[in-house]
């Protein structure tokens, strides 16, 4: 087959639509937050659920703990489902980070009342941190 | 040719015939939902408890006073697959911590072209579509006896992908002796349609009963039809007469209501007296209406034109996302369409808005509303002055909701008689894949029903879900220049200038667009 032919079957059968649709994107539908995917300064991947961010550092659920991870601490941090990849400790951007936030399992943040339950709900009795 | 340019050949050409055949892009937009009263959302929501819990609202929730409600499954604080919710109805409003919705879009400024369809037909050229004046949707005809009568027209208001809606239509046509109801689909105005859905609908009746859609968009069988005793319009008209009988006579606002309009009063109404029989709970309202211009001008003069080249943006940009949709969406809803109010004692509730129905073909709709005790009813029709044209109102003692039969378009054909399938799949479902449209295109639709039933009555209606984007006129970025442009606020105050506007301009606009269709042809 001729490649300009296979090119236009292609195009064809992919029906040219891009993107997300909203019955694929999970989180609209099941009560977790998006996944992340953080590589450390040491090339370790560690990969769980985003349960909240902030300006400094995103908290998430990695091995069955609540875990914290600092911006500057990583190699590289990555969340598919919003497309967004932060390289060499970069902070996300203010509107990233609004993003990140409506994605995570706790968009109002850990907050005080919150964090005894979090805690007490993965038997720990602090936040653990990826350097620990 | 070697390998690595082949391969560069090879992405280049990919990259190419898809941006020829065109392209949909789309996505899903996340964002914050507040926590006012009456908000409404129809896309899915998470609710997010101060106790960590989390609520999942498939269907979007309403906000009624200090409770969200709606059909969600709840979440414990670890869940975090979608199985395992345990259903909730109502969460209280001082629980929640945050919510946010999530909503596909398609993104139609990045959207080169469908890639389903060319329709053909007569484009007309140039300068004359900057003459067109004309706006609407995508306009239904059928055939009676070679004589095109209009049936509908669709999604009349739906100006961005994110005001997406389904509507139905009460058809006249009637199968031909093979079972095969034609419909022509035609694209009138100066606007690209994005069609996604075309379903026929088939309800099977009694004799004496009458079917016509509901202000939900749902089919409705109704009988025992009454007329009603007593209408009058703000002003003290008595307008029986007018809207008793569809006899040509047509409800408008008086003038003297219309020059009254100001931002903190906006509204015309008519009040309506049904007689009904003792321990009647609930009656359906019969109308037969259609939009003024008004609305039109305020999409044409308030909306686009007056922001000049800035238009552009407002289409591409405001209309497509959600904080701004939402904002304008609430205070269009808040005025438009009819809202329709029943008299408790001195107290007036409001029941039931019939949406907006496109200002060029007559649409017959029904309102159910509760029957307080008593024998008559009182009914107040409120609007914004003169966005209404009336022919007929009446009242149904007995309705039910029936289930219709659904049939898909047998077959697509464009104007020069080419079956087009991919344009068929495009409309027969409602998914991501949309038909689009420009002016002067027309297409036809074949519907095979089968042949009627010996023991019972049909009745055909047409559901239509899609959206359109209107082409932002030269002829408007120059006259905007010229005055200064000026953005577009959703507001009383811009309410009540457009119909002081209407008011000025309403009798030359009407001429105006009448004469100024876009021409597509005589029917195959």
């Amino acid at each position: 087959m001729k490649p300009s032919l296979l090119i236009a079957l292609c195009a064809t059968m992919l029906g040219c639509h891009f993107g997300q649709r909203i019955e694929d994107f999970d989180v609209a539908h099941q009560p977790g937050g998006a996944t992340a995917e953080v590589r450390q300064a040491s090339g370790t991947i560690i990969s769980g659920e985003l349960l909240a961010v902030s300006d400094s550092n995103i908290i998430m659920l990695w091995s069955g703990a609540v875990t914290g991870v600092p911006y500057a601490r990583t190699r590289s941090m990555s969340f598919e489902i919003l497309h967004i990849r932060l390289e060499h400790g970069e902070r996300p951007s203010p509107d990233q980070l609004e993003r990140l936030r409506l994605v995570s399992r706790f968009p109002q943040g850990v907050t005080p009342e919150l964090r005894p339950r979090l805690l007490a709900t993965y038997h720990q009795n602090a936040i653990m941190s990826v350097n620990q | 040719m070697r390998r690595s340019s082949r391969t560069a050949y090879t992405l280049l050409s990919f990259a190419a015939v898809v941006a020829t055949v065109g392209c949909i892009f789309r996505g899903v937009r996340v964002a914050p939902v507040g926590r006012a009263e009456n908000t409404e959302v129809l896309s899915p929501v998470k609710v997010h408890l101060l106790n960590g819990e989390t609520a999942v609202f498939e269907d979007g929730l309403h906000i009624a006073r200090d409770t969200v409600r709606g059909a969600g499954l709840l979440y414990g604080i670890s869940q975090r697959d979608r199985a395992g919710g345990i259903s909730v109805s109502a969460v209280p409003l001082d629980s929640v911590a945050a919510m946010e919705s999530f909503s596909g879009y398609t993104n139609a400024p990045a959207t080169v072209a469908v890639s389903t369809l060319v329709v053909g037909g007569s484009i007309v050229a140039g300068a004359a579509l900057f003459k067109a004046l004309f706006g609407s949707c995508p306009t239904i005809y059928s055939d009676s006896a070679g004589t095109p009568v209009l049936e509908a027209e669709g999604f009349s208001y739906s100006i961005s992908p994110l005001l997406e809606r389904r509507d139905i239509h009460r058809l006249r046509a009637e199968p031909d002796s093979h079972g095969v109801l034609t419909l022509d689909v035609r694209n009138e105005a100066l606007e690209t349609h994005y069609i996604n859905q075309l379903e026929l609908l088939s309800v099977t009746r009694a004799a004496e009963e009458y079917v016509l859609p509901d202000a939900s968009e749902h089919a409705l069988a109704v009988r025992e039809v009454r007329p009603i005793s007593r209408a009058v319009d703000r002003a003290g008209n008595d307008v029986m007469a007018t809207l008793a009988r569809d006899d040509g006579l047509v409800f408008h606002s008086d003038a003297r209501t219309i020059a009254q309009v100001n931002a903190g009063d906006l509204d015309d109404w008519i009040d309506l007296d049904v007689p009904v029989s003792r321990g009647t709970d609930s009656v359906a309202l019969l109308f037969n209406l259609r939009n003024s211009l008004l609305n039109t001008v305020l999409l044409y003069d308030e909306m686009l034109s007056a922001q000049g080249a800035h238009a552009v943006d407002f289409e591409a940009k405001d209309l497509n996302n959600i904080a701004d949709m939402v904002r304008i969406g609430r205070w269009y809803g808040g005025h438009m369409g009819m809202h329709v109010s029943v008299r408790r004692g001195v107290q007036w509730d409001t029941v039931a808005s019939v949406p907006d129905a496109g200002p060029i073909a007559w649409r017959e709709v029904a309102a159910v509303v509760p029957v307080p005790p008593g024998d008559t009813l009182h009914v107040r029709l409120s609007f914004v002055a003169d966005q209404w044209r009336i022919g007929k109102i009446g009242a149904a003692m007995r309705f039910r909701h029936p289930q219709p039969e659904t049939f898909e378009p047998a077959a697509v054909v464009e104007a020069n008689g080419t079956p087009a399938d991919s344009a068929r799949t495009s409309v027969a479902t409602l998914d991501a894949r949309y038909l689009e449209t420009t002016p002067g295109q027309r297409f036809t639709l074949r519907f095979t029903t089968g042949a009627s039933p010996r023991d019972s009555v049909r009745t055909f209606l047409l559901a239509t879900e899609g959206y359109y984007t209107e082409w932002v006129r030269g002829s408007w970025i120059r006259q905007a220049e010229a005055a200064g442009e000026q953005s577009f606020a959703a507001s009383d105050s811009t309410l009540a200038q457009t119909v002081r506007h209407w008011r000025d301009v309403a009798p030359t606009f009407e001429a105006q667009f009448a004469r100024t269709r876009i021409a597509t042809g005589a029917l195959p």
